[in-house]
């Protein structure tokens, strides 16, 4: 298999066999066509690592080769704000000076990092590159990228969803009072996430206080 | 003439040739790099959030001085807020942390401190997820009836929300435009984002003690929020309304560039 189908199928749930990881290459492609950038990448959230992980990159089959795997620190760096801000970003690069004759770094020219959401949850982050001297991208161009990853988000949803219906995965508790409990959970972690660990404590400690042995009656 | 009608009658470009009183500047961000050399006299208070025994977070205040940025987005932030406002002075909140944790809770924590701190200026580049909407209003609210002015920014791309606590009435919301001035700006009354800024490639202080350029609503916020403490400067006694009056009759109604 293709590491690139192996990353988004470890990752996020991608089978291998569907035409998500197309879809997701076409996006990529035709957000590169019209914001004028050489090179998209997709990175998948490692969440065991808190880490970015590159999954797929389009425009470049050298970068491809190179990149695919390689790790990107969520704490650092224009993919990782577009993560932890939840927001697009756009970039320029850093220069010592404020004639910004002299660069700090080797960052690319211009870079626009977007989040990849289902709902509250961050799946990965959509960037594109140029490194043309002197392009900058402007508002315009990262909404029109934005909007692409909005689009990665719900096919990647959706396609965790169909898998996780074939597989029983999402099917109801037999039980109404277990299903009830799914709901209260769901509900609350949407209302009050703070309030969570407390429910969480709250039952851990009915179940301490159900499954503890009885003690033996005095005859 | 009163304050308010000499303030009508003055572009706020033009407030630098009289003397501007100090005027405190919260930026809730991912924290300001307080070493680089254009902001060391600038950042007077900062604080960031820890983790704490209970899963959670704890607010943490910092010594002056201190590098308390890994992204370089609040570091944008203040730059801007310096450039044009040279009255501001600057207290850095930092709310976004490293890992996937999600920001949402620790910004409505910041300001929490931005409201209790009573900054008459709040810098919120950031936009809260909507589960914590409901969470922002009174504060909101509360900052507005204390005389505080929050400034907060539009989602670049807003798919269900126009972003909080930008949407909220009690706030300023910005979007942005290319604009040949940060002293350019619209005012929108067909929309809850009321105020349009420069927020196009706009210099600014990086990390590393550099130098870029930044892009985005985010950008064209700090634009806003320097004119804010430019006006307060020039007349302190102004209220939230009368600054929100004075920015709609002071717009440009000029074509987009």
């Amino acid at each position: 298999m293709p590491l690139s189908a192996e990353l988004l199928e470890r990752h996020l749930g991608i089978r291998p066999t569907s035409a998500t990881e197309a879809t997701l290459r076409m996006l990529i492609w035709t957000g590169l066509q019209l914001t004028g950038a050489q090179e998209g990448s997709l990175l998948v959230l490692d969440a065991g690592r808190d880490e970015l992980r590159f999954a797929m990159t389009v425009g470049n089959e050298q970068s491809e080769a190179t990149l695919l795997d390689q790790p990107v620190p969520l704490g650092k760096g224009i993919s990782g704000l577009a993560a932890a801000s939840r927001e697009v970003q756009i970039g320029a690069p850093t220069y010592r000076d404020v004639k910004q004759s002299q660069k700090v770094g080797h960052d690319p020219e211009a870079v626009i990092a977007a989040p990849i959401l289902a709902g509250d949850e961050l799946l990965g982050v959509l960037t594109c590159v140029s490194f043309e001297p002197g392009k900058r991208f402007g508002t315009d161009q990262g909404r029109l990228y934005g909007g692409f990853a909005v689009i990665a988000g719900v096919v990647i949803d959706q396609e965790r969803r169909l898998a996780r219906l074939e597989t029983g995965a999402m099917a109801a508790p037999a039980d109404p009072r277990e299903q009830r409990i799914v709901e209260i959970a769901a509900h609350l972690g949407q209302a009050r996430p703070d309030a969570l660990n407390d429910a969480v404590a709250v039952l851990e400690r009915i179940e301490r206080l159900a499954l503890a042995p009885v003690p033996p009656r005095a005859a | 003439m009163t304050f308010l009608t000499e303030a009508l009658g003055s572009s706020i470009e033009a407030l630098e040739a009289r003397p501007l009183a100090p005027v405190d500047v919260a930026v809730i961000d991912s924290g300001i790099d307080a070493t680089h050399p254009d902001l060391t006299t600038r950042i007077f208070r900062a604080w960031r959030f820890d983790p704490d025994e209970r899963g959670g977070s704890q607010e943490v205040e910092l010594p002056t001085g201190t590098e308390n940025d890994k992204f370089g987005h609040g570091t944008g932030v203040a730059g801007i807020i310096a450039r044009i406002a040279p009255n501001a002075r600057i207290a850095d909140i930092r709310v976004l942390s490293s890992g996937n944790t999600g920001s949402g809770q620790d910004l409505v924590k910041g300001l929490k401190i931005a409201v209790r701190e009573r900054f008459p200026v709040i810098n919120m580049s950031l936009a809260c997820p909507a589960k914590y909407a409901s969470e922002l209003v009174p504060l909101c609210e509360r900052a507005w009836y204390q005389g505080q002015i929050i400034v907060a920014a539009k989602r670049n791309v807003p798919i269900t929300d126009d972003g909080f606590p930008a949407e909220f009435s009690s706030c300023i919301g910005v979007d942005t435009e290319e604009l040949d001035s940060p002293f350019r700006y619209r005012f929108n009354d067909r929309s809850r984002i009321e105020l349009v800024a420069l927020g196009e490639n706009v210099p600014t202080t990086g990390l590393a003690h550099g130098y870029t350029n930044m892009t985005g609503t985010s950008f064209a916020t700090p634009t806003v929020s320097a004119l804010v403490a430019r006006l307060l400067g020039a007349y302190p006694g102004l209220r939230p309304f009368e600054v929100r009056a004075i920015l709609r009759d002071t717009a440009w109604h000029g074509e987009a560039a």
